[in-house]
């Protein structure tokens, strides 16, 4: 059984949630409603629930004032939202799920099975801790990057990654002194994020870290050289990359 | 023949500051144009209206359900055709704002109810008015002014003729009032600026330069007339075109 609180500032949001968990996901029960960051927090403390489905716009604030509030979380979190690009991207990078009014049943139900299977709370707290730092200021000096493979939680800074490479639907990322990490997602969502960061899709598989660039070179084929040493070719398309970098 | 060539010299100057000074208006009602649009398809508003025709659905309340889609629906309609259009009647404005409201008392479940009140002598068919401009001033006093209220609240939007050839709309709600207002939604100690009021002077300051309407727009907090009252008072005042 997963106890579950819902703060959104909308009355009727709050209950087309209880309908559709009811409806869904019926492990799930609802014990606890709030409509802002003063109540929310209040109703976290006081019922102690294992999941939290978590409006951006509340009354008296946002979303964001509301976790500030804590400083480790012992609940899964489901963010929701009507619209709100700048959150949305923090919550990526902390591969923290979030769903979009009007609210897919199917995507609600996948979003909660999948928090079940990772409630461990040490995991929870790692991502919920990269969310903070990539929010305390608009242009932390450290970005991190959650990366969720299958049993483990990767926190990365950004600016550690060498590059990533797909494989399938899968991508791979290349870390300074760490492990390679490999996680089921496109190497497209991962430029759409990374690009703000200075990574630049080089080729068709392949997306590098501008500031990992050390070379280039012309033969036998278009590549960079890597600070590793790892050469990625360039695609001809994408020639005037060379130019650009490196 | 010098001064020949220097008056067209100075004539094309003319004629090209002239050429772009045309293009830069037209630039620039563009870009109001989609800041309009956007404003009033304002994506909180959708995707919580849809959210909440959503519930009715999941209660078995296809009637109601159905209503408000349709509702939803004529609103959309309305403000795509507004978009295209510098100008609309009386009754095409009212027609959009009403469903605007119905959506909006769904979403905060009937915390405030509306009157519309037109001023008989008014010609609602064939007075024209530069449509929404009501709108963003409307959202404010519901999503701003009633939110913390615990009594219920009242908002009322009248057109009356003002002179011979002035309408005067007004948006008056009995909320918390707009200078208390702005400091709760104080960020960080950041005075909050209102966008509704800075959508719409600009908006307003397009009108007069495309189509030469000057529209007067007033904000009174009504506190501040009388203390035992609360509330804001908008006021715009149009030259009246007649279709």
């Amino acid at each position: 059984m997963v106890n579950a609180v819902i703060i959104d500032d909308e009355t009727k949001v709050r209950e087309v949630l209880v309908l559709l968990l009811r409806n869904y996901c019926p492990n799930v029960h609802v014990i606890g409603q709030a409509n802002s960051v003063k109540t929310g927090y209040e109703v976290i403390v006081k019922s102690n629930p294992n999941l939290v489905l978590l409006d951006m716009q509340l009354s008296d604030g946002n979303g964001f004032d509301l976790l500030r509030k804590f400083s480790s979380i012992s609940f899964g979190l489901i963010i929701i939202t009507a619209y709100q690009e700048y959150a949305i991207r923090a919550f990526k990078y902390s591969a923290i799920d979030y769903l979009l009014k009007p609210i897919d049943p199917i995507e609600l139900s996948n979003a909660i099975d999948k928090l079940s299977k990772t409630s461990e709370n040490n995991l929870i707290n790692q991502q919920f801790e990269a969310l903070l730092a990539n929010t305390e200021s608009k242009n932390p000096p450290d970005k991190k990057i959650v990366l969720k493979t299958i049993d483990e939680i990767h926190v990365i800074n950004t600016s550690e990654i060498i590059r990533c490479e797909a494989h399938n639907n899968q991508t791979t990322f290349i870390i300074q002194d760490y492990e390679t990490v490999t996680v089921s997602k496109t190497l497209k969502e991962y430029e759409d994020l990374l690009s703000e960061d200075g990574f630049v899709r080089c080729h068709q598989t392949h997306l590098v870290n501008k500031k990992h660039v050390k070379d280039k070179n012309y033969i036998p084929v278009l590549s960079f050289t890597m600070s590793n040493g790892d050469i990625v070719p360039i695609s001809y398309r994408k020639k005037f990359l060379l130019k650009k970098l490196a | 023949m010098i001064v020949l060539i220097v008056l067209l010299l100075v004539l094309l100057i003319l004629i090209l500051f002239l050429f772009f000074k045309i293009k830069k208006i037209q630039k620039d009602n563009i870009l109001l144009r989609q800041q309009l649009l956007l404003s009033q398809l304002n994506p909180h508003f959708v995707f919580n209206s849809l959210s909440a025709i959503q519930s009715f659905m999941f209660r078995s309340e296809a009637h109601l359900g159905s209503k408000y889609l349709a509702s939803f629906a004529k609103l959309t309609r309305l403000i795509l055709e507004n978009s295209r259009t510098q100008l609309c009647s009386i009754e095409q404005e009212i027609n959009t704002i009403t469903h605007y409201l119905e959506l909006q008392q769904l979403r905060f479940d009937n915390k405030f109810s509306y009157k519309i009140v037109v001023d008989d002598i008014l010609d609602k068919s064939m007075i024209l008015i530069p449509p929404m401009l009501t709108q963003p001033f409307i959202e404010n006093s519901i999503e701003h002014g009633f939110i913390h209220m615990s009594e219920e609240g009242l908002l009322t939007v009248s057109f009356k003729a003002s002179g011979p050839k002035h309408i005067l709309i007004e948006i008056e709600d009995n909320g918390i009032g707009i200078e208390l207002g702005k400091t709760q939604l104080m960020t960080n100690g950041e005075k909050y600026k209102s966008l509704a009021t800075k959508i719409t002077r600009e908006r307003i300051e397009g009108i007069r330069k495309s189509m030469g309407l000057k529209v007067e727009l007033n904000i009174i907090d009504l506190s501040k007339e009388n203390p035992q009252k609360h509330g804001t008072l908008v006021t715009m005042r149009i030259p009246i075109n007649h279709g």
